[in-house]
């Protein structure tokens, strides 16, 4: 057995304790003392046993400040610059990660039963493809509407200072006044409607990890992966897939990207409002 | 299925606590020996459970001392251990993950195929019925990994011979059980079974089926209370597979997290198939 982190606090732990067990036993000490070297090196025990499972814990343990244990105060990945893979470390290893899209157009309201176990079996085939792990994951999602709400949100602001501005410029025609009031009303009532009903979109995709001493390395090798395993479902389900790049990539891994933010954030106050009423 | 570190790890820990029970006297203890003897018991039902039931365990010890984890940047497990939240744009959003094991293909090869058909064709039926009824994001992941066929067969041969062994054993014994004579059966069919599967052009995968689901919310607690309600709605219409459902806590979670960003290599994900096995 190679002498690593945990074999080496393994040993650490059960040396230990075997000696607090055995020393109480041989010198002659008060009957208190024994009970709370007996009491350490239970303790101890249990910690050598802990090793096997979760060495990686306790050397942050260790180094703990407060209440809170870091194992990883990096970002969680970063996104390649090709943009079409994300890049994450262990130590000196890199993973790079890149995902297939898989689009599925069919439902199986249009399918015969026959239709449908050949549309199973296929998916069948396409778990069994790669050699190396392959996550398969079909994801619903938020549908993005945060680029529309900031515009609209924008408009309604802009409106709304017209409003104030023309309520205080007491030059204004009447008629201009009630027609920047309609527009701010306008607005509003897009605003309110945008999100009043949460749109989602259902997404398939697999994932494939390369590893590697560099990123370029890990990056060409998840690539290849991925576009091998594309070309597999492109051949067993008869449809055209592509390597998931940029903003669509975040959706798939980040849960702000997943839920964007503006929208939900909408979402939420129109909940608030209608409790609220 | 207890492999050969797992049972070093047991034996070396348990026979220190072993040691302080068969040397628990009063003369050595004197009015402690009451208390050594329970906290050496204690010590190990600790080291059982943290070998089989880590899920139980580590959140125990996390809950206990107030600790939450750092898994990455901008993310924090909360002491409990069955969530991840990621606060972002005045946002909590909270994952949590339920295990999703389908063992339909355990049952489909004791029913020789049978209803099989029926089976597979519903699928699609009752997963497009699950998908519309939930309101929410969510993820069915699975991963996979192909395994050698020829290492695959010869394992299935082995163990179908060493069934056969018994099944003659038991047979042979003076007083036979039915009940283990039957069990014996349905093993050797099961086993049969996979055999034939092979021969028909069937390729061995490993598979990892888990659910995942992200709740968003203004506070901390909302969004985890949300999140509780989301993973019992999932429990709910996901029952129609026939899939074991329990939500995943501890270093598991921790290690899906993970599985965001990278894939574990083949070796890592067989090691980790094993313990399920």
């Amino acid at each position: 057995m190679p002498f690593d982190n945990k074999s080496i606090l393994f040993m650490a732990f059960f040396l230990v304790s075997l000696v607090l067990v055995i020393v109480p036993l041989e010198v002659n000490v008060g009957f208190a003392i024994r009970f709370v070297l007996i009491l350490i090196a239970l303790l101890l025990d249990i910690a050598a046993f802990s090793t096997r499972y979760y060495t990686y814990f306790m050397m942050k343990l260790f180094k703990m400040k407060g209440r809170t244990v870091v194992l990883n105060s990096d970002d969680p990945f970063i996104l390649a610059p090709s943009g079409n893979a994300i890049i994450s470390r262990d130590g000196s290893v890199v993973y790079a990660s890149a995902f297939v899209k898989i689009p599925v157009y069919r439902s199986a309201t249009e399918m015969t039963n026959e239709e449908k176990v050949e549309f199973s079996s296929l998916f069948g085939r396409i778990a069994s493809i790669s050699k190396t792990p392959v996550k398969i994951s079909s994801q619903l999602y938020v549908i993005n509407k945060d680029e529309y709400i900031n515009k609209i949100t924008m408009k309604l602001n802009q409106a709304e200072e017209k409003y104030t501005a023309s309520e205080n410029d007491k030059t204004t025609p009447r008629n201009m006044a009630e027609r920047i009031r309609g527009e701010v009303t306008m607005w509003r009532n897009l605003l309110d409607n945008v999100n009043r009903s949460q749109s989602k979109a259902l997404l398939a995709y697999a994932m494939v990890t390369g590893s590697g001493g560099t990123e370029e390395e890990a990056v060409n090798i998840a690539v290849q992966d991925a576009e091998e395993i594309a070309s597999g479902i492109s051949a067993i389900l008869g449809i055209s897939t592509d390597l998931v790049s940029g903003t669509e990539l975040l959706t798939l891994i980040e849960p702000d990207y997943m839920i964007p933010t503006a929208t939900i954030s909408e979402r939420i106050r129109q909940k608030t409002m209608e409790e609220g009423m | 299925m207890v492999d050969q570190e797992e049972m070093m790890y047991l034996a070396t820990t348990i026979l220190v606590a072993f040691l302080v029970l068969i040397n628990a006297n009063a003369s050595i203890f004197g009015p402690f020996v009451i208390p050594v003897v329970i906290f050496a018991l204690l010590a190990i039902v600790a080291i059982l459970m943290i070998n089989y039931a880590d899920f139980i365990a580590f959140p125990l010890f996390t809950t206990i001392f107030g600790i939450s984890v750092i898994p990455g940047k901008g993310y924090i497990i909360p002491k409990n251990e069955t969530a991840i939240i990621k606060y972002t744009n005045g946002l909590y959003y909270a994952t949590g993950y339920i295990t999703a094991n389908l063992y339909k293909y355990v049952f489909t090869a004791q029913n020789q195929g049978a209803n099989e058909e029926t089976e597979i064709a519903t699928a699609t039926d009752r997963w497009e019925r699950a998908i519309m009824s939930i309101n929410f994001p969510f993820k069915f992941n699975v991963i996979s990994t192909a395994l050698d066929i020829q290492a695959y067969r010869d394992e299935v041969e082995s163990r179908r011979g060493l069934l056969e062994f018994q099944l003659a054993r038991e047979m042979n014994s003076s007083n036979p059980s039915t009940m283990t004579i039957n069990e014996l059966q349905r093993k050797i069919n099961i086993t049969q079974m996979r055999i034939e599967r092979l021969g028909n052009g069937e390729k061995p995968i490993n598979t990892l089926m888990y659910v995942e689901t992200t709740a968003v919310g203004i506070s901390e607690k909302e969004t985890l209370d949300l999140l509780s309600n989301q993973i019992a709605q999932l429990q709910t219409v996901m029952n129609v597979f026939d899939l074991s459902m329990s939500r995943i806590s501890g270093r598991e979670l921790q290690m899906l997290y993970k599985m965001n960003y990278s894939l574990p290599s083949g070796k890592d994900f067989d090691s980790m198939f094993q313990k399920q096995k």
